[in-house]
């Protein structure tokens, strides 16, 4: 080892214009295997499917809206601690047990769907400029922009206990079936996108509103709906305004 | 002893064939650090607005 350290000191200088080129061509040569690795790993979904087999949750996000447009990291965001945790707890614990309905937060929306976001630099999928555009503006559609001022003691779609309580998955939001036993928190609230677009009816990555949906919080209408609102339903007539633009 | 054994590795040294060998190998670690460092650079970039390190 004091023998190649010595060598080095006594050779690195002749060895530094022997290898330089080389050294400088393999690194431009780098930078195109460096930027395909990136591009696989942060832009393909495919990367991210060939272990994370959801079933219906990868079947939903292919054939929805975001399925053409998006990939997994436009949405699914996270410390660098928690590439980490999710190594360990994958390791250690069984899957199947974990459980929940995430709470997204309107940010991650209004990365797409506000005329003027607070930061669009998340995202990362096969997304264009042009695609924005064309893109159902929260604030500008009357019905989402009326919602989303509007406040509810309803608690947030995260509080149910779904995987421990079936029967609720089940009647949550049902005409006619409302939950009398659903608790309401006291305090509240300002109406979140995942309040019509992440509840029990849109789990595994459908995000389109329901009619169950709208019942939650609409609970007159719920209880005692005309002939014409149990025929049709609520989307029917009330979709067109949630995109319709100002 | 010592000066026998600088004398050989000199002599190695600038041989053709060890030459080439060496900046193969010199073309390899650069096309490896480079790709390895481009990557992460861009991952960190990507990764790091969304959630910070912790």
């Amino acid at each position: 080892m004091k023998r190649l350290i010595e060598y080095t000191k006594r050779y690195l200088p002749s060895l530094v214009p022997l290898l330089l080129p080389s050294l400088l061509l393999g690194m431009a040569i780098g930078l195109y295997p460096g930027y395909q690795a990136y591009k696989y790993i942060w832009k393909d979904a495919g990367f991210c499917l060939t272990c994370h087999q959801h079933d219906y949750a990868q079947i939903s996000w292919q054939e929805s809206v975001h399925g053409e447009i998006t990939t997994c990291h436009d949405c699914h965001h996270q410390p660098l601690r928690q590439y980490v945790e999710e190594m360990f707890v994958l390791a250690t614990q069984d899957s199947k047990h974990i459980k929940h309905i995430p709470n997204i937060q309107n940010e991650l929306c209004e990365a797409c769907h506000i005329s003027n976001p607070h930061s669009r630099s998340s995202l990362s999928g096969p997304l264009e400029d042009e695609d924005l555009e064309g893109m159902p503006m929260i604030d500008k559609t009357q019905l989402h922009a009326l919602h989303l001022s509007e406040k509810t003691t309803v608690p947030l779609p995260k509080e149910f206990a779904v995987h421990k309580n079936r029967s609720l998955q089940q009647s949550y939001g049902r005409l006619n079936k409302q939950k009398s036993d659903q608790k309401k928190d006291e305090e509240e609230r300002l109406i979140t996108c995942v309040d019509c677009h992440g509840g029990i009816p849109n789990r595994a990555h459908n995000f389109s509103a329901t009619d169950a949906s709208c019942a939650n919080c609409h609970e007159k209408t719920a209880h005692k709906p005309s002939e014409l609102q149990e025929s049709f339903g609520c989307r029917i007539c009330h979709f067109p305004e949630f995109l319709i633009e100002q | 002893m010592q000066n026998q054994d600088s004398d050989k590795f000199l002599q190695l040294l600038r041989s053709k064939r060890w030459r080439v060998s060496l900046r193969i190998l010199a073309f390899i670690i650069g096309v490896l650090v480079s790709a390895f460092t481009l990557f992460n650079v861009l991952f960190l970039y990507r990764v790091l607005p969304h959630g910070g390190l912790w």
